[in-house]
């Protein structure tokens, strides 16, 4: 059982590193793409925190998860390329918006958890 | 409470999408770095557009120099061959004429009038009225600022300014090419009118000083003439040297 969960807690830490290794794969993306794939990722670790917070407080929905990454990072992305066009700093609107949610979301994680273990110990016993 | 269940949907979705994470993150510094490389201004920051720039005139003048390089070795080949066109000839007189102030020249351009400062009167002590009458040095730091800003003829008092002219003071008189000039110093200039007009009124810049004192004015203008030099171009000692 213990190291059942062990193994599923590093499946998406390896999941992660395998993604990573796309680094050292020989291709080059246009440089201009650096600043919209920047404001991806952080959408996309917005959903992916979001999704835990949500697994934690246990109101969790497929839809919601998988919508919320892909949706939120292309919007992000074309939030910062039109405000490129229009010459406003569009991207800091969602920087912040998403900054702030990561923030939120990894609290709540960290409240949750440590609920949940509080709880759990004596329950336990 | 719902307790931390190890329902595999949930665990999927979060392996898929922290893989397409590393993807993200990964893909994110590739291009940074790549982005570095070809100088796309890096948000916030400005130092990679500059840099662009730099790298972007440096191209363009070793382009140049290429094609200089290829226009005098083919020059080289056809002076051994004792073949010169004689349009090129004409091309090299005229740019060496416009060099050397021997042509009439027009176009765009300032007008610089340079008079003795209307704040000077005769209660006005010696040194204060020193400072406010126009000097030969001053004719010169306006000539100096204007070809600083590109100016490509200048005249004083239709003096032509050329390699050997000499700028000086005489007792009253200021002489320009050895040729009396009197007050007001009519200085003209030829090149981009908005440079050379910025240049003149550059702050602390080196004429600056005059222009408080009510001692200079300048004015852009359409199109300027600026008479040939007509001096003596005798050169006794010089001798060119070819290679």
């Amino acid at each position: 059982m213990k190291s059942g969960r062990v193994k599923s807690y590093l499946y998406p830490v390896l999941a992660f590193a395998a993604g990573l290794s796309v680094y050292f794969l020989p291709f080059q993306l246009p440089g201009k793409w650096a600043g919209y794939l920047s404001l991806a990722l952080l959408a996309g670790l917005d959903a992916i925190t979001g999704g835990v917070r949500a697994r934690l407080q246990g109101n969790f929905e497929d839809f919601v998860f998988l919508s919320g990454f892909f949706c939120n990072a292309l919007l992000a992305a074309a939030l910062a390329y039109i405000g490129d066009l229009l010459r406003i700093d569009l991207f800091l609107a969602a920087l912040i918006v998403l900054g702030g949610r990561i923030f939120l979301n990894l609290s709540i994680i960290r409240v949750e958890f440590l609920k949940q273990r509080i709880k759990k110990d004596p329950g336990r016993q | 409470m719902v307790p931390i269940s190890h329902g595999k949907s949930w665990l999927v979705q979060l392996v898929i999408l922290c893989f397409i994470l590393g993807v993200l993150f990964a893909l994110t510094f590739k291009t940074q770095i790549q982005a570095m490389r070809e100088g796309i201004p890096i948000r916030m920051a400005d130092a990679g557009s500059l840099l662009k720039y730099a790298k972007d005139e440096n191209i363009k003048l070793q382009k140049e120099l290429a094609e200089q390089k290829q226009l005098t070795e083919k020059m080289a080949k056809e002076q051994a061959n004792g073949v010169v066109s004689t349009q090129r000839l004409e091309n090299i007189l005229k740019e060496s004429k416009l060099l050397a102030g021997t042509s009439r020249v027009s176009g765009p351009g300032v007008i610089v009038t340079l008079i003795d400062s209307p704040k000077i009167s005769k209660d006005s002590p010696a040194y204060e009225i020193d400072q406010l009458l126009v000097h030969y040095s001053d004719i010169v730091l306006t000539v100096n600022e204007l070809f600083n800003s590109g100016a490509e003829a200048v005249s004083v008092n239709e003096q032509r300014i050329v390699a050997n002219t000499s700028i000086r003071c005489a007792g009253t008189p200021i002489l320009v090419n050895n040729i009396r000039v009197f007050p007001p110093y009519v200085i003209k200039a030829i090149g981009n009118a908005d440079d050379l007009y910025t240049g003149i009124n550059m702050p602390g810049g080196t004429v600056a000083d005059l222009q408080v004192l009510g001692m200079l004015s300048v004015t852009k203008e359409k199109k300027l003439e600026i008479p040939a030099y007509t001096g003596s171009s005798k050169f006794t000692y010089a001798k060119e040297e070819t290679n």
